[in-house]
Order: structure tokens, then C-alpha cells, then sequence
């Protein structure tokens, strides 16, 4: 029987997937563990159980957390739910609330938003773009988000056209109450309220005919008229053709040619009209000797109306970038991306396309056919049905209307929507299905970005996130990590550390489901469902590495009143050192408070089979056995090793102090053989555990 | 009358002659150089105004170049050819290049105005130096009469410095 001992000093490679169970050739088996539930890994290559939480505010319902950070000293979590959002400071206090919000139903899952200063906007596709704004500590107020009014109280807003380009428009006159009549039945009820332009001057609809061929307006800005002019020869002039005026400045293209002396022209520039003057046509000149306006204003397909709105929906992902608002998603053409106006967030009037101007592009490639998500980094990151693309940008080239480009990079990931974006290591990370991508910059200037699956090797762990939080500095400590909470309930902890080739993922589960996610700083808050004396109960909680409990609840002298936070759950109660096991005590005198009582947790670390080379080759399925082990650890609690207990005192203890914490190796023997051992450490108390390095001896 | 006065009035009417010719010569030499003048100026408007087509024909073809490049280098940024941002750029483009045509078409006509104008001014300098010439002779014939009858009268001194 030959030994063999090894030493494992980190597990920087997180838990492994079981389908790389075999994978003993690579660095990540090395560094590896089959589990590590509830636990986090350390930067130094240990392993910590994971933080518990403070049970800090009921929540009305089912929500979602969103970040609010104001400055340095002001931030907040946000519950957003059905109709309503409420407001805690980073400490979980209540800070205000909203009531009759538009997100109703369902679809506050599906929100997007931006924050910045006091501000924050909220998308949906099915609503009415919304400002929330912070008026005071505790005081929050709400609006539909109201477009900048340009001249002639025009709302400077996103046009496009969205009917088929070939169906035409028609007023009937210039300005007052007017018809305008459409050569298809584009028109619907839910038009009336929204601005139709004809030759870009914008008219408001009051009225739809039943037939959806016409409608009543009111004319904002005055339309250009239609001209018939009398000239010498209408021989060089052709319909559509464009003409100038040789000396008005007036500028038209022809509507119609009515004979070989008259002809009608519609005007282009403002509303210059021609005069008794030559007209110049692309094919050549003729005198003017009479002009009069058309009785019969030109019916043309050079109109547009409001993009957003009632009738085809509203934006889906929001973001501000470069000082400019973006708008993304939209229902009926969503791979259009609209910018504000820079400096002026309400104003999306595209102007001349000059660099201040706002913008209305679309990524021209057809492959993706939605904006799902945008995100603002060195460069504007735009996440989309059909993969990434990067819009360039840089010192001389300016992110600008006339300088936008869309760029692909990666794979053609299906981003999801309702996953937030989050920056992370020198990175952006995002969700696809089951899959975190990280984006990230290359520093090449002709491929600025590149970006892969971070989650590959613990694919098994990430069910189709629906949230990720990034926190830095956790517990005052080195690590930052990315935390999703995956549909079913559970999260993962992701630590990312690419420069130190550390990239590790850690299952944490709690005996509720999580539903949200957020942080601010070092300070993660999630959105717990958990059942409680019989009741479905939605609690904001707040993560805290001192904690080795759930929903946790402090009680300074007595437990009289435990039941009335928890009826009659199974909750456990612990002190600063010892796990006093299950409420109600079964102790007659237990150690005095403060008590923390909340819901216990199952800590995991179990090893991968070990990996030995026999001097006929690989070991790997032949019967072997874990001889013993030593488990290194630092300021811990006891715990068990493949069901073997550690005692919490040594003889040499005083029973009455608390039981002393274990540093250094703690041995264990084991019995029995196996084709694949593994040890598994687990722990019979709520208390600290951080493994460090676990040796092992394996006979064969 | 002296046996001198036939002598002086043949020399006053001579000379006078001589001088109304020259003075004759003289206008119509003139004449020719403002009509060659006023036919270069003429000429000059006609140039001015086929540069001003030439010019407006290459700026147009210039801008045809510029909207095909406009597209081009969209295309390759990956943006759709028929985006309202897209449209403006084009359009601006459109309205730049039609505003520089105006405003060289007004300069060009300017130009060729003002040659229009030099060319009829040089008409009339031409008509007006015959003119100037055939009146400046006329008058020195009618001065030199007048000479002559006052020589031959005795009301004319010969000599100023003897009278």
C-alpha cells in the first residue's frame, strides 16, 4: 500500500462544475472544491463562511433593489415593486416611499433605470418614461418624464417615421385645426395626444377618424405650403426633383407638373417661399412669372411622428453617457438608440446632426434586432439580442451624433434585459441565459473590447440571474465580489480578480428565496422571501460577516418576544461565541445577551478526489483511501470533518469561558475506501469557520 | 497790313490744321482702346459666368462624392443608412453645399456685373473720346479762323511780346 500526500493551499478556483469533475490536468482542479456552499472565497486563497444578514424592514411585496447613491455620505436601497417603491438608507432604515406607481403588475421586473445626483429615470416599454427624484432625506416625488419645449412650444422629442415608407401624408391646410389625411389606415385612437410632423413641423392629434385613414390636428408650427408656379417651361422638371429659388433662398421639390407651364413645389427650406424669380432644377432653369399657393396642399412621404408614446410604446434601457441621456429598446424599433441633446437630457432634437445635437441611429448591421441594455464605461457598451457592440470613442473622436458607430465584440451572447449591467474588474459584467459574460477593454485601438463566459466553470451554480450586485471592500476586507441571484432563489458569489488570475464562484443559499440584490460600497442588501410562521414575508436584509445567521434579529437580555418575529419557525440563537442551538433553548442557564436569532445556514467545503500519479500512471478510479488530514484554520469555531466532530474544548479548557477558537492544522482520521474521497467539512454550529489549507493522506 | 500777315495767317490756318487732324487722331485712338477695353470686359463677363456654371457643376459633383462618402464610412461604422441622424448629416451636408453655391453663384454674378458695367462704361468712354476728339479738332479750326481774321483785321497782335 504506497501513501501519498498533498497540500492544498487555496481554493481561488471555487467550486467546480461536476462536468469538470475529471478535469485533473488543469490548474482549477488543482485549486478547486466539489462544494462550497454558503462560503466565500478569501483573496488569499482561503475559504470564509459566508456573511448572515439583518433582518432590517419588511417589504410590501415582491420587489426589486435598486442603488441610490447621492454622494459619499448619501445613498439608499430602493424597493421597487408593484406599484410602489420604498426608500432605506444604506444602513436599512425606512427613508420614504411612492405610492400609485406606474410599474403595476408585473412589469417592475422588466425596469430599467439610471441614477445620477437626485434623479433617477425609470423605463419600461409598456410606460411612460418616469423621474424619480430624491426632494429631501426621507421625501422622494415622481413624473412622467417631460421632453424640452423647443420653439413654437414644440416638445423636442424622438421622431422617426414607423409606417411603411411609401404611405404618404396630406394636410389640408397650414395652420389652425386641420386634417391630415394618410395613404394607409396608420392612424389609431391611441394616436390623439401625440405629435405627427409633416416636413419635419409638428402637428398635435386631437382626433382619429374611425378608418384610420385621417386625422384632426392642431398645428404647432405653421406648414409649408405647397406653391404652383407659373413658368416659362416645365420641360427640364421632373417630380420629386429638387429646386432652388436663384434668388429667395427658397428651396422645394416638385410635387407635380401640371402642364408645360405650371408646375407645384413644396417647400423645404422653412418656410422661404419661391417669388417671380428663376427656378433651378438639377436639369436646368426657367423664369418664374407667377406664384400661388395650391389649393391642394402635396400629399408626401417626408413626414414622422412621436416615437415614443401610446401608440408603439415607450424606451426599455435608459443610460446617461457623456453627458447625454440614452434611450434604447423601443417596442416597434429597437435596435434604434435616441441620445439627448448634450447638456440637456430633455431635449432629443437631432437638429442638423452637429455635434450637440441630439441623435436617433440604429445599429445597421440586422443582426441585432433589439437594444436591450446600454451601459456607460470608457466607451458606451450596447447590449443587444444578438450580442455586444462597442460605440468608439476617444480624444478626437468624440462620442457625437456623426461620430457613432456600433462595433461588435464577443459572441452573439442573447443579452438579458432584466439583468442589470454591472461594472466589475476593469470590466463590465452581464447575463446571458445562464451564462455571466464580463466585457472588458482591451486597450487595442481596433478592437477596443473583448469579452468571454466568466461562469464556465461553475456553470451548474447560475440559473438565469435576475440580478447581479457588485461590492467592494466586503466585510472591511480585500475581496470584491459580483452577486447574482439566479430564478431560483439562490445566489452566487463571484470573485473576480483577473490580473491574479483569480476567478472563483461559491453557491449561497438561505432557507427563503432570494429576489433581489444591491450594493452600495461594502454594504450588500438583498430582497429575501421567506416563510414565517405560516405567512409568505418579503424582508430587505443586510449582509454582515459577523453574523453566521440568516434574518437575524438582536435580542439585548430576553427572548420573551422572539415568537413575535418569527412565530414558530425554527430559528437559532447565538451569541458573540457560542450557538446556544434552536429556540426555544433547551439550556437552564444560558449565557447572558446579547442573543442574535435568526435562520441557520448549511456551510460546505468539500474536496475534489485527490489527483495521484502511481509510477504505472493516473490513480484515478482505483479504490483509494483518505488516511487523515489536517485542516488549517484561523480564528474558527470547531466543525466536522466527513462527519467527524472536532470537540469544542480541549482537557486542558476552562469549561466556563467560551470554547476557545481553533488556529492551525486540526487533524482528523478516516476509515473506509472509496474510488473517489473526498473530505467534506461542514459545521454543527453557527459560528466562524475559515479554512485556509487542508493536507491530506491518501493510501492506494 | 504788313507784307508779314499773309505769312502768319497761312501758318495760324496750317497749324491748326495740323492740330485739329492730330487731336481727330487722337480721339479715335482713344476710341479703339476703350472699344477693345469695353470687348475684353465683354469677354470677361462671358468667362465669369461659365466659370460660375463650371464651379457650381464641380461642387455638385463634389457633394455627390461627399453623400456617397457620408454613406460609406456609416456603412462601415455600422449605423443604419436611413436613421433620422443619418438623414440630418446628409441633409446638412446638402443645405452647406447649396448655400456655398449660392453664395459663389451671387459672387460670380457680382463679378460678371460689374464686368458688365466696366464694359458699358468703356462703350461709352469710346463713343465719348471720338466725340472729345472730333469737337477738341473743330474747336482748334475755329480758333485758328478766328486767328487769321484778327491777323488780317489788325486785331490780332503777331507777336504778344511786341504789342
Amino acid at each position: 500500500m504506497a501513501r501519498h500526500k498533498s497540500l492544498q493551499t487555496n481554493f481561488s478556483a471555487g467550486e467546480l462544475a461536476p462536468d469538470l469533475g475529471m478535469r485533473q490536468d488543469t490548474e482549477q482542479y488543482q485549486n478547486g472544491a466539489k462544494s462550497l456552499r454558503n462560503r466565500r472565497c478569501l483573496i488569499g486563497g482561503g475559504t470564509k463562511r459566508r456573511p448572515g444578514t439583518w433582518r432590517k424592514s419588511d417589504l410590501p411585496g415582491p420587489c426589486r433593489l435598486v442603488e441610490f447613491v447621492v454622494n459619499q455620505t448619501t445613498s439608499y436601497f430602493i424597493a421597487i415593486g408593484d406599484g410602489f417603491m420604498f426608500a432605506y438608507t444604506s444602513a436599512g432604515v425606512a427613508a420614504g416611499s411612492l405610492s400609485g406607481c406606474p410599474w403595476i403588475g408585473n412589469i417592475w421586473r422588466e425596469l430599467d433605470y439610471v441614477q445620477s445626483g437626485n434623479t433617477m429615470f425609470v423605463v419600461h416599454k409598456d410606460m411612460i418614461p418616469q423621474v424619480v427624484t430624491r426632494t429631501g432625506a426621507s421625501s422622494w416625488a415622481l413624473a412622467n418624464f417631460g421632453y424640452y419645449i423647443g420653439p413654437a412650444a414644440r416638445p423636442e422629442q424622438p421622431y422617426l417615421k414607423l409606417a411603411a415608407q411609401v404611405v404618404t401624408l396630406q394636410p389640408s391646410a397650414l395652420t389652425g385645426s386641420i386634417t391630415l389625411t394618410a395613404s394607409d389606415a396608420v392612424l389609431v385612437a391611441r394616436h390623439v395626444g401625440s405629435y405627427i410632423r409633416y416636413v419635419k413641423k409638428a402637428c398635435l392629434i386631437t382626433a382619429v377618424a374611425a378608418n384610420g385613414l385621417s386625422c384632426t390636428a392642431t398645428v404647432i408650427e405653421t406648414l409649408p405650403d405647397t406653391q404652383t408656379l407659373t413658368v416659362t417651361s416645365t420641360a427640364k422638371f421632373a417630380v420629386g426633383e429638387s429646386v432652388t429659388g436663384s434668388t429667395s433662398s427658397a428651396e422645394g421639390f416638385v410635387t407635380e407638373v401640371t402642364d408645360g407651364t405650371h408646375m407645384n413645389v413644396l417647400q423645404t427650406n422653412g418656410l422661404i417661399p419661391f417669388t417671380t424669380e428663376n427656378v433651378v432644377g438639377p436639369n436646368g432653369v426657367t423664369a418664374i412669372s407667377a406664384v400661388s399657393s395650391a389649393g391642394t396642399k402635396a400629399a408626401v412621404t417626408d413626414w414622422d411622428e412621436q416615437m415614443f408614446g401610446a401608440v408603439y410604446g415607450y424606451p426599455a434601457c435608459v443610460e446617461l453617457h457623456r453627458n447625454r441621456l440614452l434611450f434604447g429598446g423601443h417596442l416597434t424599433a429597437p435596435d434604434y438608440l435616441a441620445g439627448s441633446a448634450l447638456n440637456n437630457l430633455y431635449n432629443f432634437n437631432v437638429g442638423t446632426g452637429a455635434d450637440g445635437d441630439g441623435f436617433l441611429e440604429s445599429v445597421g448591421d440586422g443582426q441585432a434586432s433589439r437594444i436591450v441594455q446600454l451601459h456607460s464605461a470608457e466607451q458606451l457598451l450596447v447590449a443587444t439580442d444578438h450580442g455586444l457592440y462597442y460605440c468608439p470613442e476617444g480624444q478626437s473622436n468624440p462620442f457625437r451624433p456623426s461620430s457613432i458607430a456600433f462595433f461588435p465584440f464577443g459572441s452573439p451572447w442573447p443579452i438579458t434585459a432584466t439583468c442589470k449591467h454591472r461594472p466589475f474588474d476593469n470590466g463590465v459584467l452581464l447575463v446571458s441565459g445562464s451564462s455571466i459574460i464580463k466585457a472588458r477593454p482591451t486597450g487595442d485601438l481596433t478592437r477596443s473590447w473583448d469579452a468571454d463566459e466568466v461562469s464556465l466553470l461553475a456553470h451548474h451554480i447560475v440559473s438565469n440571474p435576475t440580478a447581479l450586485a457588485v461590492t467592494s471592500n466586503f466585510a472591511n476586507g480585500p475581496e470584491r465580489y459580483a452577486i447574482a441571484v439566479n430564478d431560483d432563489g439562490t445566489l452566487v458569489a463571484l470573485q473576480l480578480v483577473e490580473s491574479q488570475k483569480i476567478r472563483n464562484m461559491t453557491p449561497w443559499d438561505t432557507n427563503g428565496t432570494y429576489t433581489a440584490i444591491a450594493a452600495i460600497g461594502s454594504t450588500v442588501a438583498a430582497a429575501v422571501t421567506r416563510a414565517i410562521a405560516g405567512n409568505t414575508t418579503y424582508i430587505l436584509e443586510i449582509f454582515d460577516q459577523d453574523l453566521t445567521l440568516d434574518c437575524v434579529t438582536e435580542y439585548a437580555t430576553s427572548l420573551a418576544t422572539v415568537t413575535d418575529s418569527y412565530g414558530a419557525s425554527t430559528v437559532r440563537v447565538v451569541t458573540a461565541d457560542y450557538d446556544l442551538g434552536n429556540f426555544p433553548l433547551s439550556l437552564e442557564n444560558p449565557p447572558t445577551g446579547p442573543y442574535f436569532v435568526g435562520f441557520n445556514y448549511s456551510a460546505v467545503l468539500e474536496t475534489l478526489p485527490p489527483v495521484i500519479e502511481g509510477p504505472d500512471g493516473s490513480r484515478a478510479g482505483d479504490f483509494k483511501r483518505i488516511l487523515g488530514c489536517y485542516v488549517h484554520v484561523i480564528g474558527s469555531a470547531r466543525f466536522t470533518a466527513n462527519g467527524r466532530a472536532l470537540a469544542a474544548y480541549q482537557v486542558t479548557d476552562n469549561l466556563d469561558e467560551p470554547p476557545p477558537e481553533l488556529n492551525g492544522p486540526q487533524p482528523f482520521q478516516f476509515a473506509g475506501w472509496e474510488r473517489e474521497p473526498t473530505i467534506s467539512v461542514t459545521q454543527p454550529d453557527a459560528l466562524p469557520l475559515d479554512i485556509l489549507a487542508i493536507r491530506q493522506e491518501v493510501a492506494f | 497790313m504788313s507784307g508779314l500777315e499773309p505769312l502768319a495767317i497761312a501758318a495760324v490756318v496750317g497749324g491748326s490744321g495740323a492740330t485739329a487732324y492730330g487731336q481727330i487722331m487722337q480721339g479715335r485712338e482713344q476710341s479703339r482702346a476703350a472699344q477693345m477695353e469695353a470687348d475684353q470686359l465683354r469677354t470677361q463677363q462671358q468667362q465669369i459666368a461659365i466659370a460660375s456654371a463650371q464651379d457650381e457643376t464641380k461642387r455638385r459633383n463634389d457633394l455627390t462624392a461627399s453623400l456617397e462618402t457620408i454613406q460609406a464610412i456609416r456603412a462601415g461604422r455600422n449605423v443604419g443608412s436611413g436613421s433620422p441622424t443619418g438623414l440630418a448629416i446628409l441633409d446638412s451636408a446638402i443645405e452647406d453645399t447649396s448655400r456655398t453655391i449660392s453664395a459663389e453663384k451671387l459672387n460670380y454674378a457680382t463679378r460678371s456685373d460689374q464686368a458688365g458695367r466696366a464694359a458699358l462704361l468703356s462703350d461709352r468712354k469710346s463713343y465719348m473720346s471720338l466725340l472729345s476728339g472730333d469737337l477738341a479738332a473743330g474747336s482748334t479750326i475755329l480758333s485758328s479762323g478766328a486767328k487769321a481774321y484778327g491777323i488780317s483785321t489788325g486785331n490780332y497782335p503777331i507777336s504778344a511780346g511786341r504789342a
